[in-house]
């Protein structure tokens, strides 16, 4: 074992802001080389130094042993060092080959013929036990699918050291397993693999090193042998970080929406059909599945931006089924949006005007057709101290946020409406760790209040630490209802994937 | 926060006014003009005597108004490329109300002319607005395409139904308003009058709009993420409607102040660049309502300064209108080196 990586005094600063702070941080040759941090702790600025995307403002860069400069992603290239972005940088109506194959310096003929390659990304496939049909187009295939094409892109431009940022973020835990059993592969092929997350079980399950940043400086890096992943999580955060409180259902159960063979689907909504359930007061009911399976179709008819073709939703003893998206809202209806950034945030705008947003029209914000800006302010600073918002000031434009804190301001925002139903969706994706448990308790305060949520994730574990009752969604419908208890990981994986 | 936006907007128009001025040097160098000369009489006619300034004020109002037409349709995301149109609209309105109830008091009139007015030009604003809301018909083409139809539907109104017999009429002209139909003269011997402080006084009133009523900040939403806005229950398409009214009725309150404060009559086509103009002063300004006045006053300093260049500093008026096209390039490009960057993204 010798080290092939080694990052010395690393400095990098945005504004006046240290994105990353003096880290020596060696990577050994055939490790699994975990970095953790919350967000905006600096892993992927330091991981974009490392690929050449951001140049540091101080500090040397070694590559086995040799000083080297790394200007632009193709001199990392170039070196063997590789990455897949937690965004996938394909082209969806080219074929799998096409993608691969796309960019590489031409072999000295004037026709692009992707053909010509096949052979080579065939011994690599096989190599590594990643088997894509290389004529299927990008837009065909699932996201652990499109995973594996990023990694076979880097690979056959000769990566030794494969990046990967957040891989597991997308994947349900089949595609995880997976995507494990490839960087196992990867590791007695002599890669080496930096891996990029922030899910401690991830983490504790498939590292040989772990390295830990806070604030942009490292903490440590650590032999997974040595720690837990309680350890880990200290190294985070800088504090212990307690498990959630689950309390149980009370006895009483009266329903709070329920959802009568709901038939609904466009041009851009996936169809579902035949979906029926309830969902009570004070019950937190989760939605499973793999993304796409008509998850978000559901999640828009309920809160009234898609309208249905049959079926009926009450909700509180009233047929919504026709009302609009405000008068639901007026109703008791919250709704925290899969996308944050188009369909939750005015982005541009400062984060007083995204938090009075839903609210405007209400005392005390509406005071004679105006709004007054006087009550905005009080509400927006409580709402930034209740849910500790890190911002400059309410008039901070909330796209200077990092993910967790745009999070918190849409979950903010939505809570503080007081509303009896909360409809989230992947509430703590990309979120780091402190904010995902606040946004998690958020949501259990919600439940214990009398309130009804109901959680739509692809996070399974957070499924499952916060759900009464969980929903899996199949191409379409309901593939099955189970209470939490009998909700084991292979049972929810099967009905994931329609084989219940 | 906001002053560094405002300070940063200034600086820009700054540079556009250097990087224009700086483009006719080298034009009138070109032309083997006398520099020295063409600028003095350019300053001289723009605010030189209180004559030639009560004209460079006198031509801002129209100017405020239509670049508070763009901007406030823009703040609801809508492209409002048809001021043109709605100010011709708004103009025949007034001149009509005046026409055909001369017995009615002057007062009156006035009063009923700017509503008129505003009525026009609104219902000419509307149409496109609801082809969009309502059949995603593209606003940019629509509005574009209806002033060509303002102009000649207008035409029609002078030569048919409003055509008095004569040289007047035969020259594309409807007879004139009532006397007592007019606002106050600012400046005597000018055609400066009370025109301006509607201008100013609608700036404020869309700014008050904007910054503190609920649907100004509805509308405001609406204009940067509309999707967002839909997902709270901000009706985005009456939103729409509303900022293309506005628009359209600011459009038409200018084009009846014209003929109720300066021409007193409706000639065809009189104002052929005014919703042109509101564009590039819309953009100047950065969409900021405050700043409208001061981009205006820079053009139309442009424009009055033309005037007197044009008769005594041995430069044709084209030249100016280079330079306005100039701006307008120049205004368009984003990204100026002091500008900023584009906003970096904080990532983990």
């Amino acid at each position: 074992m010798n080290e092939i990586i080694k990052l010395e005094k690393i400095e990098k600063h945005f504004g006046n802001v240290y994105a990353n702070k003096d880290i020596n941080l060696t990577i050994m040759r055939g490790d699994v080389h975990s970095i953790v941090g919350e967000n905006g702790a600096g892993k992927s600025t330091l991981m974009n130094i490392l690929y050449g995307m951001v140049s540091p403002d101080a500090g040397n860069i070694y590559y086995e042993g040799k000083k080297i400069e790394i200007k632009s992603p193709h001199d990392a290239i170039a070196l063997g060092i590789g990455m897949v972005h937690q965004h996938f940088m394909l082209v969806p109506s080219f074929t799998v080959m096409e993608n691969i194959v796309l960019g590489l310096p031409p072999r000295g003929e004037k026709i692009w013929r992707p053909e010509r390659f096949r052979s080579e990304i065939t011994a690599i496939m096989n190599d590594f036990g990643l088997q894509v049909d290389l004529d299927t187009r990008i837009e065909n295939l699932s996201v652990g699918m499109k995973q594996r094409v990023e990694i076979l892109k880097i690979l056959y431009r000769g990566a030794r050291v494969i990046i990967l940022d957040e891989p597991t973020a997308i994947l349900t835990p089949q595609e995880t397993q997976e995507l494990f059993s490839t960087i196992r592969l990867l590791i007695r092929n002599d890669h080496t693999v930096i891996f990029i997350s922030h899910k401690l079980r991830e983490v504790m399950e498939i590292s040989d090193k772990i390295s830990a940043l806070r604030d942009g400086v490292l903490i440590d890096t650590v032999k997974r042998e040595d720690v837990s992943a309680k350890d880990v999580a200290y190294m985070m955060i800088g504090r212990e970080l307690e498990p959630l409180q689950r309390t149980g259902m009370d006895g009483e159960k009266e329903i709070c929406l329920q959802v009568a063979d709901l038939k609904a689907g466009d041009t851009t909504h996936a169809a579902i059909e035949n979906i029926s359930f309830c969902l009570h007061k004070g019950e937190i009911l989760g939605v499973a599945g793999v993304e796409g399976n008509g998850q978000s179709t559901l999640v828009d008819t309920i809160v009234g931006a898609l309208g249905t073709d049959s079926g009926n939703i009450v909700f509180d003893g009233e047929d919504i089924t026709d009302c609009s998206i405000g008068e639901r809202m007026e109703k008791g209806i919250g709704h925290i949006p899969e996308d944050r950034m188009t369909e939750g945030l005015a982005l541009p705008l400062s984060a007083e005007k995204n938090l009075i947003l839903g609210i405007q029209r209400k005392e005390p914000i509406r005071k004679k057709g105006r709004i007054n800006w006087k009550e905005a302010e009080r509400i927006s600073e409580e709402l930034i101290q209740a849910f500790s918002v890190k911002i400059k000031s309410r008039k901070e434009s909330v796209a200077n946020l990092s993910g967790g804190n745009m999070q918190k301001i849409v979950v903010a925002r939505e809570l503080n409406r007081e509303p009896k139903l909360v409809i989230a969706c992947q509430p703590t994706r990309g979120v780091d760790i402190g904010s995902s448990k606040y946004i998690r308790e958020c949501l259990l305060e919600v439940k214990k209040k009398g309130g009804s949520v109901l959680l739509v994730s692809a996070d399974l574990d957070e499924i499952q630490e916060l759900s009464d009752r969980i929903i899996v969604m199949y191409d379409g419908r309901i593939s099955g209802i189970l209470e939490a208890q009998e909700a084991t990981e292979v049972k929810l994986g099967e009905l994931m994937f329609g084989r219940g | 926060m906001k002053k560094k936006k405002i300070i940063s907007t200034v600086t820009i128009a700054a540079f556009v006014a250097v990087c224009a001025l700086g483009i006719s040097i080298i034009m009138l160098l070109i032309a083997h003009k006398d520099i020295g000369l063409a600028f003095s009489k350019l300053i001289q006619g723009a605010v030189g005597n209180k004559m030639n300034f009560a004209r460079t004020i006198r031509m801002m109002a129209p100017l405020i108004m239509m670049a508070l037409t763009f901007s406030v349709a823009f703040r609801g995301q809508m492209f409002n490329a048809g001021g043109q149109g709605q100010f011709y609209l708004g103009a025949v309105s007034a001149t009509a109300v005046s026409l055909m109830f001369p017995a009615l008091p002057a007062w009156l009139l006035l009063i009923l002319g700017i509503i008129a007015g505003m009525v026009g030009g609104m219902l000419w604003a509307l149409i496109p607005a609801v082809l969009k809301v309502r059949f995603r018909c593209s606003e940019v083409v629509t509005t574009l395409m209806f002033n060509y139809i303002a102009v000649y539907f207008t035409e029609f109104l002078v030569r048919v139904p409003f055509y008095v017999p004569g040289a007047v009429g035969e020259s594309g002209s409807t007879a004139n308003i009532p006397d007592g139909v007019s606002l106050t003269t600012l400046i005597k011997g000018s055609e400066l009058t009370t025109e301006i402080l509607f201008a100013l006084a609608a700036t404020a009133m869309v700014w008050y709009w904007s910054k503190w009523m609920v649907s100004g900040y509805e509308t405001e939403i609406v204009g940067v993420n509309p999707v967002a806005a839909r997902y709270t229950g901000v009706p985005v398409k009456s939103r729409q409607l509303l900022a293309m009214g506005i628009s359209g009725a600011i459009a038409g309150a200018g084009g009846a102040l014209e003929i109720i404060g300066v021409f007193h009559r409706f000639v065809i086509d009189f104002a052929p660049s005014v919703g042109f103009d509101g564009i590039v002063i819309s953009l100047m300004a950065g969409n900021s309502f405050p700043l409208i006045p001061v981009a205006a006053f820079f053009l139309s300093c442009l424009q009055s300064g033309a005037k007197t260049m044009e008769m005594f500093g041995k430069v044709p008026r084209s030249l100016v209108d280079v330079m306005i096209g100039i701006i307008i390039v120049v205004v368009t490009v984003k990204r100026l080196p002091f500008a900023g960057r584009g906003r970096k993204q904080k990532k983990a």
